[in-house]
Parts: structure tokens; sequence; C-alpha cells
């Protein structure tokens, strides 16, 4: 094979990467059943019999909830023909039948019905006609992910320290717990997926592309919240290992009272904040919006997840040049109601297809793919930054609006891609 | 949302006039006024652009738009500022709105109509259209339009379905 490593140097990567069919085929491979794929919210599931549709890469799987309270991921994929077995995009079911020849599986994807059995003979073996999945599925604190690689290391070791945001997340929940049962917005996009990879992450655009919702916000709160161009920024950049990345806002968020901004813009905002001042003083409302209405990060798991804010954000790849993206917001328990209305409005004001932000992205990655087609000039840059980022014992931090965290996800594309990696890669550490 | 029973139906000429004050928004939107499309708005108006296929209502739900007057302001603002890249250049639209139809509501009318809108991105995209119900309550006003939009409810066709971008008002 082309070694496909060779697309990434240190400070740059190759076009190739966002418009070559054969890296793409070769990424749904070395990637995408190479390492853990995030597939599930287990929200979305809590019940035996629940299920949800989802992809594993580009393969159709069921997510499903067995009676056993386990969570099961099976190819949507019958085994004597092929059709898919389940079409809704969530439900609850005890077995799922193909509309062509009525085989029925059960919530373990087992055979369990074939009509006119005796045309298979006396010893047909029904056990090898499961429907079959990833051999792999591990969860941590809910968020459920599954690889096809039997050889994967624990889910646990591939996260490593990118575990303390996703524990962050959870604690803006008093009990620790959160729901993902909203809604999900839906959209997509003229452009390979890695390019909302790692623009999920980038913090070297918000207050450029995203001036018009910028502009919003400070003529509402009358200063300026650009935190992405001070030298003396609370806010960082951070590679954690593994293509995983971190854009750490959190700490900058509390100080300039972002999501209290938000919150003051969005319909029904002004009543919460004071309905809150009743039982609280202004700077303890501040402090409690601040912790619960959203998390000042946005997480990226390679391939495919990133927490933003409210949200879980999971991205398929649909093609080379077309990608299509998936939004939940989160609600938490243990916090009243007007709280949890709040993080969906402050969903709403930036993100979704007729949000002040999302769009402007998607025009964004439209225009990528589109000047990408200039074949005569190679390399994208992401250099930004490289003299300037500090190394630590299991991350390197940069300046929030550098390139260092983007520059590991290209580095943990390299290794999974370069041709004397296996193709079981990203098996060991 | 249904048209709860016991409503009076409104009469011909009243569902006439109904249907031209929709045309007019629609004209106004097609024509990218939006500073006359303001003018059409009360100042309690709920712009709502409901996502779940069983919506219910904007407060505990995700919604493609839920927008209040501020909202809408801060919005227009946004799209005529020069820098929202998803509306440069804007869209061109235009909508055809048919089976009005009205009842008595108060000192004004609720209205349900079909749309059918057609969206071009200038240089960008292949047509898109999109398609669904409006619901409008309105309330009577002694200004040029006749009426004020007190609620605006887009129950779009696709709403459960992928989308590219909806910055345009719909």
């Amino acid at each position: 094979m082309t070694d496909f490593g060779r697309l990434v140097e240190d400070g740059r990567v190759h076009r190739d990467m966002f418009v070559r069919p054969d890296v793409y085929d070769e990424e749904m491979v070395r990637i995408f059943s190479t390492v853990w794929v995030y597939v599930a919210h287990e929200s979305e599931i809590p019940n035996a019999g629940d299920f949800k549709l989802t992809q594993l890469g580009i393969e159709p799987v069921i997510v499903t909830r067995a009676a056993s309270g386990a969570v099961n991921v099976l190819l949507n994929r019958c085994a004597h023909r092929g059709l898919t077995v389940c079409q809704k995009r969530t439900g609850n079911a005890t077995s799922f039948r193909c509309a062509y020849h009525s085989w029925t599986y059960d919530g373990d994807g087992k055979l369990i019905g074939v009509p006119y059995p005796k045309g298979y003979g006396d010893d047909f073996d029904r056990e090898a006609y499961s429907l079959g999945g990833p051999p792999r599925v591990e969860s941590y604190r809910g968020f459920v992910f599954a690889s096809f690689n039997p050889d994967v290391m624990p889910l646990r070791t591939w996260l490593g320290p990118a575990t303390e945001f996703i524990d962050s997340f959870l604690e803006s929940s008093p009990v620790g717990e959160i729901k993902a049962r909203s809604g999900t917005y839906r959209y997509h996009f003229e452009g390979n997926w890695k390019l909302q990879l790692d623009g999920s992450i980038d913090g070297y655009h918000p207050y450029l592309l995203h001036k018009s919702f910028f502009d919003a916000q400070d003529s509402h709160s009358g200063k300026r919240s650009n935190i992405y161009n001070r030298e003396d920024t609370l806010a960082a950049c951070v590679d954690l290992g593994h293509g995983h990345a971190a854009l750490d806002s959190r700490e900058e968020f509390r100080r300039s009272s972002v999501f209290y901004e938000r919150v003051r813009m969005a319909p029904g905002g002004a009543a919460v904040i004071a309905d809150l001042e009743r039982q609280h003083t202004p700077d303890e409302t501040r402090e409690l919006i601040g912790r619960t209405v959203g998390n000042g990060f946005n997480l990226l798991i390679f391939p495919n997840l990133s927490i933003i804010q409210t949200q879980i954000r999971v991205i398929f790849p649909a093609g080379v040049k077309q990608t299509r993206v998936e939004v939940t917001p989160t609600t938490l328990d243990g916090v009243p109601q007007a709280l949890n209305r709040m993080r969906l409005r402050s969903h709403e004001l930036f993100f979704g297809p007729a949000g002040f932000g999302s769009p402007d992205d998607l025009e964004a990655f439209n225009r990528t793919q589109a000047g990408l087609e200039a074949a005569h000039s190679e390399w994208l840059d992401i250099s930004r930054g490289r003299e300037r980022e500090r190394p630590q014992a299991d991350r390197v931090i940069g300046h929030v609006s550098d390139e260092t965290h983007q520059r590991g996800i290209y580095r943990q594309w390299k290794r999974l891609m370069s041709a004397e990696a296996p193709v079981l890669a990203g098996v060991s550490t | 949302m249904t048209i709860s029973s016991g409503v009076r139906p409104a009469s011909a000429e009243e569902t006439h006039r109904c249907a031209q004050f929709l045309f007019r928004e629609a004209a106004l939107l097609d024509g990218g006024d939006h500073a006359g499309w303001l003018k059409l708005l009360a100042p309690d108006v709920v712009y709502w652009v409901p996502l779940l296929s069983d919506y219910r209502g904007p407060e505990d739900e995700l919604n493609i738009v839920y927008d209040d007057l501020s909202k809408i302001n801060d919005r227009l603002e946004r799209l005529s500022g020069g820098y929202a890249f998803a509306q440069d250049p804007p869209s061109r639209t235009t909508r055809i709105i048919g089976n009005v139809r009205a009842w008595r509501n108060g000192d004004g009318f609720t209205t349900e109509s079909a749309f059918v809108l057609h969206e071009l991105r200038p240089e960008a995209t292949p047509v898109q259209t999109l398609a669904g119900r409006y619901l409008h309550e309105l309330q009577a006003d002694d200004g040029d339009a006749a009426f004020l939009i007190r609620r605006k409810t887009i129950e779009l066709v696709n709403r459960t379905e992928s989308f590219g971008n909806l910055a345009f008002i719909l």
C-alpha cells in the first residue's frame, strides 16, 4: 500500500488526505475498524429493549440494552441476505425481524426464527447466523464505545487523561448523571470528516469566523469577550495523546461569565436570572449558571466524538468529501428544570443549522473542501504555536489559539495510517 | 399542533384578509426586507421552528429555532452585519403558501397554511426545497398591516432530518 503516513509532517498536512478516495477507504479500516469508536450514551437506551441506530465507522449498527442491562452493539444486517433488520432511529424491541424472509433475531443478535426451516437440513447451525457485531464494547461513565479490533487496548487506557474532562462534564450534575434525550441536531457538509475533527477543537477561529455571534453577545454584555487573543488568557489548547485534544476555557469562561451572558440573550433567560436572584446573590447566580449551563471546554476523543459545552457531537464519515454530524445537548440530573432549559437555550443560540455559529462553521468546511481542489497548492499549515507549547508529563499545553493539539490529532492519524503500522494499529500504547 | 375544537372558523372574508397578510409576509421575506418583516411582529412574538417529530412546546426540548423579539433582533443584526458567512451571499428564496385556513382567536385569528419554499445560495449549491406548515397567531392591529404576528410556528416536513444550513428566516 501507499505510505499515507507521509501525508503528515510536523506542522503541515497534505491535501491528499482530504480528497483521495483511497486514503478514505484506508481510514475506514486502519482507523474506524481499529481503535475505539463512540456509539451511544447510555441515557439514550435506559431500559431493557431500548435501542438506537447508529454507525460504527460507516457500518450500520443497532445499539441496544439487553435484559441483563448490558449494552449490545449489533450489525444491522440480516445474516441471510444482508437487509437492515431495524429501520427506526430509536425505539424498544424484544426482537428484530427481517422484512424479506422473516429471519428473526433476539436482542443479543441470536437467530431465533427461520421460516420453513426444513430447507436448511437437520444440522443447520443457527449460532453461525447471529447478527454479529464488534467484539469489544466498553463504557466510560455512560459513554459507550465499540471496536472491531478484538485486541484493542482497554478503553480507560485509550482515553488516558481525557477522562478528566469527561469527569468534569458529569460533575456539572450534583448527582453525576446526564441525559441525552432532548433532541438531536443533524447536519451535513460537503467536506472531509477530518475538517469537523480538528474544527471541533480549533481555538484560533472562534472570535474570527464567529465574529457575528460574539458581536451579538458583546452588545448585550457591554464588554468584549475575546479570550482568544490575550497573552494572559486562562484558556489553553491541550494535546491529550492518542489524538485526543481539548480546548480548555473553563477558568476563562468562569472569569468572564460567558454562560450568564448567553442566558441573558435567550428567550426566558431574564426571568430565570430574576428568579435565581431572589434566592441567591448576583455573584452566586453567575457562579451557579456558569457551573450548570455549560462546560467551558471542547473535548475531542479521536476519531469521532466531541463534547462541547453541553453537547455530545458525533462525526460520521459519509464519503471522502461528505460528512454527517449529530449534535445532542444534554440535561443534568439533580438541578432545577429552569437551568436545564437554559442549557438547551444556550445550545440553540450557537449550534444547529439555524444557530448563530454552526452555519458559519459548515460554510467554512464547504469552502475548505472547495479550495482543496487546488492541487497545485499541496499543504495545509498547522504550525501555529510550535515555539511556545509546553510539554507536561501526560499532555502538551499550548496557547488557546495555537495548533498544538491539532498536531497531536494528525500525529495519531499518521501513526495509524503509516505503511509499517499493523492494520490493527492502535492496539499497543 | 392542532387547532382546538370549539374554535369558530373565520368567515370567507376574514380568511381572505388573513391569507393576504400571509402573502404579504412571504413577499417581505422573499424580498429580503427584514426591517419590513420586523414591523409585522408583536412585542411578545414567538418565532419557533420545532425539531422533534412529536414536539410539545419549545421550553423543554431542543428546537431548530426558538426566538423572542430580542433574539430575532440579534439574528437579523447578525445576518446584516457582513460577517454571517453562511449568508454571504444571502439566500434567494421564493415561497408558495396555500391551503390557508383561519379561525377566530380573541380579537385576532389563528391560521394554518401549507408552504413550499425554494432556496438558492447563489453560486454555491443546487436549489434546496423545504416544505411544511405555517401556524400563525395574528392579533388585530390598527396599523397598515392590519395584523401583528404573536406566534409563528414553522413545522418542517423534514425537521428531524439532516440540514445543510438554515441561517435565513423561514
